[in-house]
């Protein structure tokens, strides 16, 4: 069966510099798969050009087995490639569960239909509580909550995590990987951008390795751990290796 | 901002306006209520590009020009009533605002207001230049032959009550964007335009569906305005003051609400001295002084604009005194 | 020899633009703000050389000295006050807060000095030079000169002072300043403080050669947006070509086509530029604001 994501070749350049440079990946449907590497890898910008934030300068990428290259990000949502952002975006001054809504706009086009997928899914996600609260008065954690709540009313196939736990203290971490493995659960492929280590080797079953645009190793998490490549690159910076 | 609870006060507010043209019998009152309304239509028409969804035009004098000059036009060329002119007015300004947005709408923020001024301008040189069929300079008298048909009228009161009709026409049709799924993704839009993108919002499409509405409403009322001034010249229908006018009421009132295109246009117009021309440019000047003072102001101190803050404020006042009552 | 001289005057007139907009691009290029009063500040310039003359005969070269200072306090106020606390508030406040101050001082001067149209009547305003069948307006030449020379100045002060560097470092990269101890207010405020001083420059050199009211500051701010946009956001050279070419654009079309139609047709190049190259001739930066989307 062809992968749900596949990428061949992809090049990102501004100007001068590379920022991602002939990356290759395939991620099968039902997958966890970690991408992590050094600041300035280049993985936000593999992110944004697999989701149509950015156009490759080559490449080929594919959707379940069509060619979305150049597509934009939200025609990508239709298929089911659904993304969350580094510094998180939420509508501020609507609520919670308008927010949700927004995300449910995609598939219904009622405002009651999408009030209740949008309840359903705020169930789901432990935040009922907060459903009449304004975006913006939100902290952090409920804020990337929300963010997850969002794209999942798409009814995504693949969710492009982007660091999604960053700046969370390990209570959170632990509530947001359980909400995580709750939506693997439900069928979801999980693609995530992640620096705390510990989550990454817990959650992925495979993880990719950028480093300055490259891709440098591919594998399980404990062969990963071992990769010279791998070790080399993270020395100098302080990261907690598994 | 978007409580769908919101039925009972906006259907009291509807019968209040339907009074106001009876408390008075005055022509100089009148005629503030006349301008009330109508500015207060065109505030609600900009809000739904520059409120809902957060593109900020400078640049609608353009379609309210092309509704005063066309239905003006159709009625001294061929008799033409101006309530059909009306409408060949609104779908020639949902036409140009197509055009308009098609060129502007991917640009954000400033570079988006730039560009809607420009083509403003483009119009109104235009406009100007083409002094055979727009009088040029200094504009178009339409002959006063009051009649329904003629949309003329002889009565200050009948004018109030059309105008009443056009505002509550725009605020109908804000009503149902705001609980409707376009609503919702304007809303989006204003807020974060990317991650509205990632969600599955068309922005493009939407921005530009917008600017079509606006378009078209914000012409209407030029056509009334052509009506009730009986006279229309470029360097005023089509300017930049005329734009900025229209932004201005609704950030007074309150960006993105229902009521406060309608508030703003109310705290403005009264104020208004261009009415009384013999008070000359000097007094006209030290108006808009004012004006642009309040406009820094208002936007610096009290972003939400006067509705909400207001509200805000009267809120903050109730639980200080219900805090100090309880000692 | 027409071509001769519609290209020597769309080249002076060209200067004229470029030295107006070489503050906007400036301010835009560090601060990220988009000054809407920036034809207004112009305006003023102008009437200052004026008054400066009709009050006390200082001849117009002289006011750009003693005014110096003058817009230099103007800057810091404007800065101050009301710019300060648009940073990081949003479009709308932007926006509107400089729309305001636009019209505040548009109208402040309609109440003080009238619309009436307002002529330096000087020996200097009105010499001309013939050069071999060319007619070039020394006003004008001494304008484009000076645009010249102001640019490469700035060009010198952003890449040989430390001030200077210090304003491209946070161009480059305002966290990365602030992290090196570079105080991001003080670099705003020079900046915004010099690019007011290098519009009412502008101004005063350009008073001689222009009828001077109120609304003037409307068309040429918009020309100024023209040729920044043209000459991509933040670009010192930029401004300067970008400048010289809508000069151009602006004499031949008025020569070929029709005079009251030159001035809309550098508005549908300001659209085309906005529409097909954001970034314009030299800018890379502007891009993404202008319309490309933002990355993370």
């Amino acid at each position: 069966m062809a992968p749900l994501l596949e990428a061949r070749g992809v090049v990102k350049r501004f100007g001068g510099l590379f920022a991602v440079r002939d990356v290759d990946l395939a991620i099968e449907a039902g997958e966890i798969v970690g991408l992590i590497g050094p600041n300035g890898a280049g993985k936000t910008t593999l992110f944004a050009v697999l989701s149509g934030f950015l156009r490759p300068e080559d490449g080929e990428v594919r959707f379940d087995g069509r060619s979305v290259v150049g597509l934009a990000p939200e025609e990508l949502s239709r298929f089911g490639l659904c993304r969350t952002f580094q510094l998180v975006k939420p509508f501020g001054n609507m609520t919670v569960l308008q927010n949700v809504m927004v995300g449910a706009f995609l598939r219904l086009s009622s405002p009651s239909n999408a009030a209740r997928e949008a309840e359903r899914i705020l169930e789901f996600t432990g935040m009922t509580h907060l459903r009449d609260v304004l975006a913006k008065t939100l902290p952090v954690e409920l804020r990337k909550r929300l963010e997850v709540a969002r794209t999942l009313a798409t009814h995504p196939r693949l969710l492009l995590l982007d660091e999604v736990m960053a700046g969370l203290n390990p209570t959170e971490i632990k509530g947001m990987l359980d909400l995580l493995l709750t939506l693997h659960r439900e069928g979801i492929t999980l693609f995530i951008i992640e620096h705390v280590m510990a989550v990454i080797m817990s959650l992925c079953q495979r993880i990719l390795v950028l480093h300055h645009g490259e891709k440098i190793a591919e594998g399980s998490p404990g062969e990963i751990a071992r990769h010279p490549r791998v070790v080399q690159a993270y020395l100098g910076e302080e990261y907690l290796l598994a | 901002m978007m409580a769908m609870r919101d039925w009972g006060p906006r259907a009291a507010l509807v019968v209040v306006l339907a009074l106001v043209p009876l408390t008075t019998s005055n022509n100089y009152y009148m005629d503030i209520i006349v301008q009330v309304f109508m500015w207060g239509g065109a505030a609600t028409a900009w809000n739904i590009v520059g409120g809902y969804a957060g593109q900020f035009s400078l640049g609608h004098a353009a379609f309210f020009g092309i509704g005063a000059y066309t239905s003006s036009l159709l009625f001294i060329a061929f008799g033409l009533s101006p309530w059909i002119g009306m409408l060949a007015g609104g779908a020639l300004s949902a036409l140009f605002a197509l055009i308009i947005g098609y060129l502007s709408v991917r640009l954000r923020g400033p570079f988006f207001t730039l560009a809607t001024i420009a083509l403003a301008e483009v119009l109104q040189i235009l406009a100007i230049y083409w002094r055979g069929l727009t009088g040029g300079g200094s504009g178009l008298l339409v002959p006063f032959t009051p009649g329904v048909a003629a949309f003329m009228f002889e009565s200050k009161r009948t004018y109030a009550y059309v105008g009443l009709g056009f505002l509550l026409a725009t605020l109908a049709v804000v009503h149902l964007i705001e609980r409707s799924r376009v609503g919702y993704y304007l809303v989006a839009i204003r807020e974060e335009e990317d991650a509205a993108r990632a969600l599955g919002v068309r922005v493009l499409r939407l921005k530009l569906l917008a600017i079509v509405i606006s378009a078209f409403f914000t012409s209407l009322i030029g056509t009334f305005y052509a009506q009730y001034t009986l006279w229309v010249e470029p360097p005023y229908a089509f300017s930049l003051e005329l734009s900025i006018q229209f932004a201005l009421m609704v950030i007074i009132g309150g960006l993105g609400t229902w009521v406060g295109p309608l508030l703003g246009a109310a705290l403005i117009t009264p104020l208004n001295p261009f009415q009384r021309a013999w008070l000359g440019a000097a007094a006209s000047g030290l108006y808009l002084v004012f004006y642009g003072l309040v406009l820094v102001l208002v936007v610096l101190f009290m972003r939400q604009g006067i509705a909400v803050e207001t509200r805000l404020a009267f809120r903050r006042w109730v639980t200080l005194r219900r805090r100090l009552a309880s000692g | 020899m027409i071509y001769v001289q519609l290209v020597v005057s769309g080249l002076l007139l060209g200067g004229v633009y470029a030295l107006i907009s070489i503050g906007l691009t400036l301010i835009f290029g560090v601060l990220r703000v988009v000054n809407f009063a920036h034809g207004e500040f112009l305006m003023v310039g102008m009437f200052a050389a004026y008054w400066l003359f009709q009050l006390w005969q200082i001849p117009v070269y002289l006011s750009a000295l003693v005014m110096l200072p003058a817009f230099a306090l103007f800057g810091y106020l404007v800065y101050r006050l009301v710019i300060r606390r648009t940073m990081g508030q949003g479009d709308a406040v932007q926006i509107f807060a400089t729309v305001g101050i636009g019209v505040i001082l548009q109208n402040a001067a309609l109440v003080l000095w009238t619309g009436d149209f307002r002529t330096i009547r000087s020996a200097y305003a009105d010499a001309i030079w013939r050069v071999g069948g060319v007619q070039v307006s020394v006003p004008l030449l001494v304008a484009f000169i000076v645009a010249v020379a102001v640019t490469g100045l700035l060009f010198l002060f952003l890449n040989r002072t430390m001030e200077g560097k210090a304003i491209r470092a946070v161009v480059q990269d305002p966290i990365a300043a602030m992290a090196m101890a570079i105080n991001l207010d003080r670099i705003y405020l020079w900046t915004f403080t010099i690019g007011t001083c290098c519009v009412g420059l502008a101004g005063i050199l350009l008073a001689p050669n222009y009828p001077i009211f109120p609304a003037i500051g409307i068309s040429f701010g918009l020309v100024s947006f023209v040729v920044v946009v043209l000459g991509g956001l933040g670009s010192m050279v930029g401004a300067l070509l970008g400048g010289l070419i809508i000069g151009l654009v602006e004499v031949f079309s008025g020569f070929f086509i029709a005079t009251d139609l030159k001035q809309a047709f550098y508005f549908l190049v300001f659209v085309l530029v906005l529409v097909l190259r954001p970034q314009g001739l030299f800018g890379q930066r502007g891009a993404e604001m202008v319309g490309f989307g933002r990355l993370v």
